[in-house]
């Protein structure tokens, strides 16, 4: 575990950029969340979620309901909330500035 | 098979085996303490929590299975990710991470006993992990101060002033490794790689009953381990010397003639001569009880020395003394088979003289070897045994009181048998030389028998009967008679005494 692992660094905050990307489009699970990270090969591992979508959730930009299930216990039910779309708004514009810096300094 | 619990997951039931049960504790543990306490911890938890038991739920209902194995645990945690891996990648690890000090810090050392490396009590062991030597060294210098007197008690108080290094921390501790989360993860999976066997598990099952002192027990443990080799050790020698005697290798039985030494078999012959296969019954109870016990010995030995039961144990610690007692019953059986060869005993009459001069002088027939007088001899002592005969040592000399003008001189050749037959065969086999010559009565001390008769008590006994008022002289002595009858026995070493004998009615 290192603080200054670049790598990790990008891959965190990208993830909740993905993660409010997903949810803006629909409601899901978390583990539909997964599913559609991994069908994008976003590679991540299932217990990464669960910190992130609480954060996001604590600094409400997320929203949950308990949905009951007809096999087993009820499951929380994610949604973006007005300022999460908003934050997701300011975050598609950080992204696009930030693509369009580095791809004029790479070529 | 194996034990499993029940537990409450993520608002399902499910019944777990024991060792994935420690897996998933251990994982959601890690887990918890790699989350930075800043955020929802327990919500994350319970998330996680939820999501494991439904991947549970969805394996068992796939595989048709009911209980959680390890292999789901470990399917479980590779989906749901490491705990560093999940701290990392969601930016949500403790800032107090004391991974800082993976450089080589003067972190606190603390002396613990090993008993992971241990071979008697891990003192060694802890004080070299310690120290940073090697084990050998440790004991090394301890068998050295063992040698010069304080090493003994030394080791016994350490043994009990240093504690033992129970817990991943303790170890680390001991060894001056920073203790996080990662290297108490590499601890615990370190010491579970050690392949314990059987026999560690068992005892240290054993030692963890908090009902008896732990110390105790592993003291119980090593005596345990010495009276193991103690048996091992006596059945070892009793075999090889058993069987040396047994086959003649080992000839100790002292005798003299024909051989300085008889072998066992030979000595067992004497008191049992082969008829009607007495001999060979004897023999061979004789032979199984002699071989079980050792091998009883043995097994019990290394039963107690590795502690392992096994089927082979249990089957042969039965079998086996079984066998013993068999043995032991053959050779009461024989025992008393030759013991009735005692029973009935015949005196025959071999010889009957009368003297009638006024004295009778007995003396003892001079021996002569070939044909030169030995004067004096003695130190008779074992079984004579010569070209089929044995020699025997001493006569029994009576004599009384007869109202008869003459000395009446009887010799009787007395043995023993199965019945009356059999004694008074054997007592006719007996040779014994007493010659007359005036008024000298020559009496040999020694005396034979067959060898093939065995040992059935023969004896020979000379009667004299004095007529009143004459005299008898024995050995040079005048005897007393006044009416009693007396008795004594004539070796060629001591001088002959009689005694009275009692009158029976």
């Amino acid at each position: 575990m290192n603080h200054e692992n670049t790598q990790a660094q990008m891959r965190k905050g990208i993830l909740e950029f993905c993660i409010l990307s997903i949810l803006n489009k629909k409601e899901a699970y978390p583990s539909e969340v997964l599913e559609q990270l991994k069908n994008a090969k976003m590679i991540v591992v299932e217990g990464t979620l669960y910190p992130l979508l609480t954060r996001l959730k604590n600094m409400e930009l997320l929203s949950y309901r308990w949905e009951e299930s007809t096999s087993g216990p009820p499951r929380k039910y994610y949604s973006i909330t007005a300022n999460g779309q908003a934050t997701l708004s300011a975050l598609e514009q950080t992204w696009n500035e930030l693509q369009n810096a580095v791809e004029t300094l790479r070529t | 098979m194996k034990k499993t619990l029940s537990i409450h997951l993520g608002r399902q039931l499910f019944t777990i085996e024991e060792d994935a049960y420690q897996r998933l504790t251990e994982y959601l543990k890690r887990l918890e303490q790699s989350l930075s306490p800043e955020e929802d911890v327990k919500e994350i938890l319970e998330d996680i929590e939820m999501r494991c038991a439904e991947i549970f739920q969805m394996k068992l209902t796939e595989n048709k299975m009911i209980v959680v194995t390890l292999k789901e645990v470990e399917e479980a945690i590779v989906s749901l990710g490491e705990p560093e891996v999940i701290s990392e990648e969601s930016g949500s690890f403790q800032s107090t991470n004391t991974n800082a000090s993976s450089k080589e810090e003067d972190v606190k050392r603390r002396l613990f006993r090993d008993m992971d490396n241990a071979s008697l009590a891990g003192i060694c062991a802890g004080m070299a992990a310690y120290l940073n030597i090697d084990v050998v060294i440790m004991r090394i210098l301890f068998t050295i101060s063992l040698f010069m007197g304080f090493g003994f008690p030394l080791y016994i108080i350490l043994w009990i002033v240093i504690p033992n290094a129970k817990t991943p921390s303790d170890r680390l501790q001991l060894r001056g490794k920073p203790v996080t989360v990662d290297t108490i993860k590499e601890e615990i999976s370190r010491t579970a790689k050690n392949k314990k066997s059987e026999f560690m598990q068992a005892t240290e099952k054993w030692r963890n009953n908090p009902q008896v002192s732990e110390r105790a027990r592993h003291l119980f443990g090593i005596f345990a381990k010495l009276i193991g080799v103690g048996f091992i050790a006596f059945s070892c020698i009793w075999l090889i010397g058993f069987t040396l005697t047994v086959t003649g290798v080992l000839q100790i039985f002292p005798v003299t003639g024909d051989q300085n030494y008889a072998s066992f078999r030979e000595y067992l012959l004497l008191v049992c001569p082969n008829e009607n296969n007495s001999l060979n019954f004897m023999w061979w109870s004789i032979l199984i009880t002699g071989f079980t016990a050792p091998l009883i010995g043995l097994i019990i030995g290394i039963r107690i020395f590795m502690n392992k039961k096994s089927k082979f144990f249990t089957i042969s610690l039965i079998g086996l003394p079984l066998v013993f007692v068999c043995g032991i019953i053959m050779i009461i059986i024989s025992t008393i088979h030759t013991l009735r060869d005692y029973e009935a005993y015949a005196d025959y009459e071999n010889k009957h003289l009368t003297i009638q001069s006024d004295e009778l002088i007995l003396e003892e027939l001079p021996l002569k070897i070939n044909n030169r007088k030995i004067v004096n001899h003695g130190g008779f002592n074992f079984f004579n045994i010569r070209n089929g005969r044995l020699t025997d040592h001493g006569v029994h000399i009576k004599y009384k009181e007869t109202t008869d003008t003459v000395f009446h001189i009887y010799q009787v050749l007395s043995a023993r048998g199965i019945d009356l037959t059999a004694a008074s065969k054997r007592s006719e086999h007996i040779q014994h030389k007493m010659t007359i010559s005036g008024n000298k009565l020559l009496i040999d001390p020694y005396y034979n028998y067959p060898l093939s008769d065995g040992l059935r008590d023969q004896e020979i006994e000379i009667i004299i009967e004095v007529p009143k008022g004459k005299k008898l002289f024995i050995n040079g002595l005048e005897t007393k008679i006044d009416g009693k009858e007396y008795g004594g026995v004539l070796y060629s070493d001591e001088a002959f005494e009689s005694y009275a004998e009692e009158e029976d009615d």
